[in-house]
């Protein structure tokens, strides 16, 4: 038994594959012209990642700002654009479609055995779509800025502030075709486009729980379009439907908006999930215990999530009745993400575990997300929440699960599959330095924001009673050494593209159909569409492969 | 020209279609009638009432629902389940805030 | 094609299909093409549902909390004009479908012809809702700034109150007739701008029949069209009993 599963191919010989997608076509226009999904997983891949710094930067700014009690770095209403513009660029430019038009592009077809996505027209329109979004949502704050906060709660974004808030919702608006386009298409993929042999329980879970996100962006987002829609009426024309003094109810759009914006935290963590499921029964070297249960409830996470999204409105004028049926609900939510951290753990039981990168990051996942799913728990009770919402804690409890959760998880991802986007290795010692950097600046980041929250620090204020300025210090310091893990696989795995150890057809001697193609994998992706005969994570079916392709080059 | 038709689906005899046809301006003066009586509650419930059917044929025949893969039904089912989730979910804040207002 | 089962295509047939020029390069059959495009058709049609539902919701709740007020206010439409609306719109539906029955016989003169009955009659129906529009606009019926409760506290200076036999509302009632009107406005505005968008993709679809676009056995466009026309359709068929004809009699 070794330490490592990684089998890489003899770096003398071995030679990156001349004929791939990479360098089928030549020059800028061939790549703002693609109709490759593999190409337009990249174009999103820089593109977030460019929209994540971006929105990585004003997180420094506000824990810069909160290092003392006194607004003194920022001017308060600079402090309300920053926190506000940190939220919608980190929400609907970052973490939605973070994975989904990431990964979710780039593999979806590869691991379902199809040659592209049913719809490559619109898969390209999406990235523009997004682009055009983020372009006005940057104008939108270069020419001065929004501070609704990234809910735009009425009446507040349509009568009592000043700010960019219609360009905003219309960059929004915008981004939201983006995600259904996205979600459209994979949905339509993965009932169509499936290979031979390839059941539904057959696909691995990473497609299910992207599956489960398209829902929600296909039936969620319109909401939200026709909401912000409404907004941006009542700012320009005048007419009166969130509005009070014309008898609107501001709550309605609560309703409409968090319609959406709950199920967006599933649209969000979802596919997340779907990386850990893949990462965790990799470098176990076991098939996900379970896996009709992991599958089913990425399945029932997405339809409950549509029951529940008044837990947002406890303390906004509700009724109580209302209150009790969906703090119920939302505690309903809970048991099918229980589930998969059950079963993830159970995979892991008298498995081979080894310890790359990929699954050092899943362990922090399925770490943080627990305690950020669990907080949620508290929350969701309409007592605690009384007490803990609008305080620090609620701004823990979501960045344990979104940045804990969902970006470890886009991080895990990325270093899974980056030898096969790239047909390179990232370089192993660094990234598990830099996955361990990131486990302890985030834990230090926002933990003491538990307590802060506890406390009764409220949110979104640029100043603070000086009791509460250690903690504070502490959690700036963790974004300080967070900051540090993110910039650290920005540097190595653009090295990496040069420099990085020749990866092979599968490093991790994976059994995922994307591993059975040549890395980087042609435009076509398959020489011919393979033929599924096996089940997913099935490692003797890969060990019988590699037996038979010894015996047919000896 | 020996091609196959592209779209598997039957085609419709415009025969159906006028028959559809004649049914929904039917309904529409059917609903106009219909809001002129005084029918007390069952006012509103007549007009959504009538405009399902004039909806559901429009979708089962006009847009070949009827002849559509299973998924395409399921989208639509899905849509109505989604929407009637709203609906419900909304009205439970709303109905419950005022007992008895409703 | 079920989706539970396997999907029973012979890896070997591959060089076969490549015979149907329609074909994209990721489907393996034309079936395949025609049912993935299908559903993608409806799951767009579904976000489209859920767009107006949003509307359909708000509606709900103010008509339910400003009953009186909303009656007031829909006795400003005109039935006669909403019902000849109503019956256009189906009649459009109804050309559409003879529009798809043609190009899936080949026929391109009927093609062309029934589009183009097709655009005359939506242009009809906008200038109506024109018509309709300009009037609320010069009674001020329009929500903002210059939003006139004449109407409603005073319906005896307007003859289309009278005409419905309307009562004088209380100043706090009548305010709320605004509400309705940002509806009336906000929900068969977006059923226009559906219209208008509709009509452009008719206008590119005339210019492209004329060159056999879609009467070689190419039919999908149109038929992914006529699907989005009579969504429009239906759209209609909810609003005009929702907004013209509460409390009528
Ligand atoms: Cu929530």
């Amino acid at each position: 038994m070794s330490d490592t599963i990684v089998l890489l191919p003899d770096q003398s010989t071995a030679r990156i594959p001349k004929r791939n997608y990479l360098t089928q076509e030549n020059g800028l226009l061939s790549w703002l012209l693609t109709r490759d999904h593999k190409r337009i997983g990249i174009l999103y891949l820089i593109s977030i990642s460019f929209f994540f710094l971006l929105g990585g930067s004003l997180a420094g700014l506000i824990r810069l700002e909160l290092l003392t009690p006194q607004s003194d770095l920022l001017a308060t209403d600079t402090y309300n654009k920053v926190f506000t513009m940190h939220g919608v660029i980190m929400i609907f430019f970052f973490l939605v479609p973070s994975v989904p038009a990431t990964l979710g592009n780039f593999f979806l077809p590869l691991m379902i055995g199809a040659k592209d996505l049913a719809l490559p027209k619109m898969n390209l329109a999406s990235w523009y779509m997004y682009m055009a979004g983020g372009l006005l949502a940057l104008w939108a704050m270069i020419t001065g800025g929004v501070d609704t906060g990234w809910t735009f709660t009425t009446p507040l974004s349509t009568h009592f502030v000043n700010t960019n808030v219609i360009t905003t919702g219309l960059a929004i608006f915008i981004s939201g075709f983006s995600s259904i386009f996205t979600g459209l298409n994979f949905i339509v993929t993965i009932h169509k486009m499936r290979a031979p042999g390839m059941t539904w329980f057959r696909l691995p879970l990473f497609v299910w729980s992207n599956y489960a996100a398209s829902v929600l962006m296909v039936l969620g987002t319109p909401v939200l379009g026709i909401t912000l829609i409404l907004v941006v009426l009542e700012r320009t024309v005048g007419i009166g439907i969130f509005d009070p003094t014309k008898g609107g109810d501001p709550l309605l759009f609560q309703h409409l908006f968090w319609f959406y914006s709950h199920p967006a935290v599933y649209i969000m963590i979802l596919p997340g999930m779907g990386v850990i499921s893949e990462v965790i029964s990799t470098f176990s070297r076991k098939r996900v215990f379970g896996y009709t249960a992991v599958a089913f409830s990425s399945v029932a996470i997405a339809v409950f999530g549509f029951f529940v999204w008044a837990h947002h409105m406890f303390i906004m004028g509700i009724s109580n009745y209302a209150v009790l049926v969906f703090s119920l609900l939302t505690m309903l939510v809970a048991v099918p993400s229980a589930i998969k951290i059950f079963n993830w753990a159970l995979t892991l039981y008298k498995g081979s575990i080894t310890f790359e990168t990929p699954m050092i990051y899943a362990f922090g996942f399925m770490g943080l997300f627990t305690i950020g799913g669990m907080t949620g728990v508290f929350l969701g009770t309409s007592g605690t929440d009384i007490h803990l919402t609008e305080t620090y804690f609620i701004v823990a409890h979501f960045h344990f699960v979104m940045v804990g959760g969902m970006l470890m998880a886009f991080l895990a991802g990325l270093h899974f599959w980056w030898p096969k986007m790239t047909g390179r290795m990232y370089p192993e010692k660094v990234s598990q330095f830099a996955a361990v950097v990131t486990f302890i600046g985030f834990n230090l980041t926002f933990f003491p924001q538990f307590i802060l929250g506890t406390l009764g620090m409220p949110r979104r204020y640029a100043s603070y009673p000086p009791e509460f300025q250690v903690l504070n210090v502490f959690s700036t310091a963790g974004a300080t050494i967070l900051g540090v893990g993110y910039l650290l696989p920005v540097l190595y795995l653009t090295w990496s593209l040069k420099y990085g150890a020749i990866a092979g057809d599968n490093p991790w001697q994976a059994t995922g159909l994307e591993w059975q193609t040549q890395s980087p994998p042609l435009t076509e992706n398959f020489t011919q569409i393979p033929i599924m005969d096996h089940e997913a994570y099935d490692y003797e079916w890969l060990e019988r492969q590699k037996e038979k392709e010894v015996a047919s080059v000896g | 020209m020996s091609e196959p038709q592209e779209s598997g689906h039957r085609i419709i005899n415009p025969r159906v279609s006028f028959l559809v046809y004649l049914a929904l301006v039917a309904g529409v003066g059917l609903t106009i009638v219909a809001s002129y009586q005084n029918l007390g509650i069952f006012n509103p419930i007549l007009a959504v009432a009538i405009a399902l059917v004039q909806a559901s044929l429009v979708a089962l025949f006009s847009m070949h629902l009827k002849y559509s893969p299973r998924v395409s039904k399921l989208s639509v089912g899905s849509g109505i389940f989604m929407l009637l989730t709203l609906f419900a979910m909304v009205l439970l804040d709303y109905m419950s805030r005022a007992w008895g207002s409703w | 094609m079920s989706d539970s089962t396997v999907i029973a295509h012979d890896g070997l047939e591959a060089g076969h299909h490549e015979h149907s020029p329609h074909l994209h390069h990721q489907f393996e059959s034309v079936e395949q093409q025609a049912d993935a495009g299908n559903f993608a058709m409806w799951l767009f049609l579904l976000t489209e549902v859920m767009f107006f539902g949003g509307l359909f919701t708000v509606y709900m709740i103010y008509r339910n909390w400003y009953y009186p007020a909303f009656v007031a206010a829909s006795h400003q439409l005109s039935v006669k004009l909403g019902g000849i609306n109503s019956v256009l719109l189906i009649t459009s539906s109804l050309t559409m479908t003879l529009g798809v029955w043609s190009a899936q016989l080949r026929r391109k003169g009927s093609l062309i012809f029934f589009l183009m009955l097709t655009f005359l009659l939506g242009v009809v129906f906008l200038g109506i809702k024109g018509v309709e529009y300009k009037e609320k606009f010069e009674k001020h019926h329009f929500p903002g700034a210059n939003y006139s409760l004449q109407s409603f506290v005073n319906p005896a200076s307007d003859p289309v109150a009278v005409a419905a036999g309307d009562k004088p509302l209380p100043l706090d009632i009548a305010q709320r007739t605004e509400v309705y009107f940002s509806l009336y406005f906000a929900m068969t505005g977006m059923h226009a701008l559906h219209m208008i968008v509709g009509m452009g993709i008719l206008l590119f679809m005339i210019f492209r029949a004329r060159s056999d676009a879609y009467t070689t056995g190419h039919t999908a466009f149109v038929e992914y069209f006529g699907l989005y026309w009579h969504f429009v359709d239906i759209i209609w068929i909810f609003l005009f009993p929702l907004l013209y004809l509460i409390n009528r009699h």
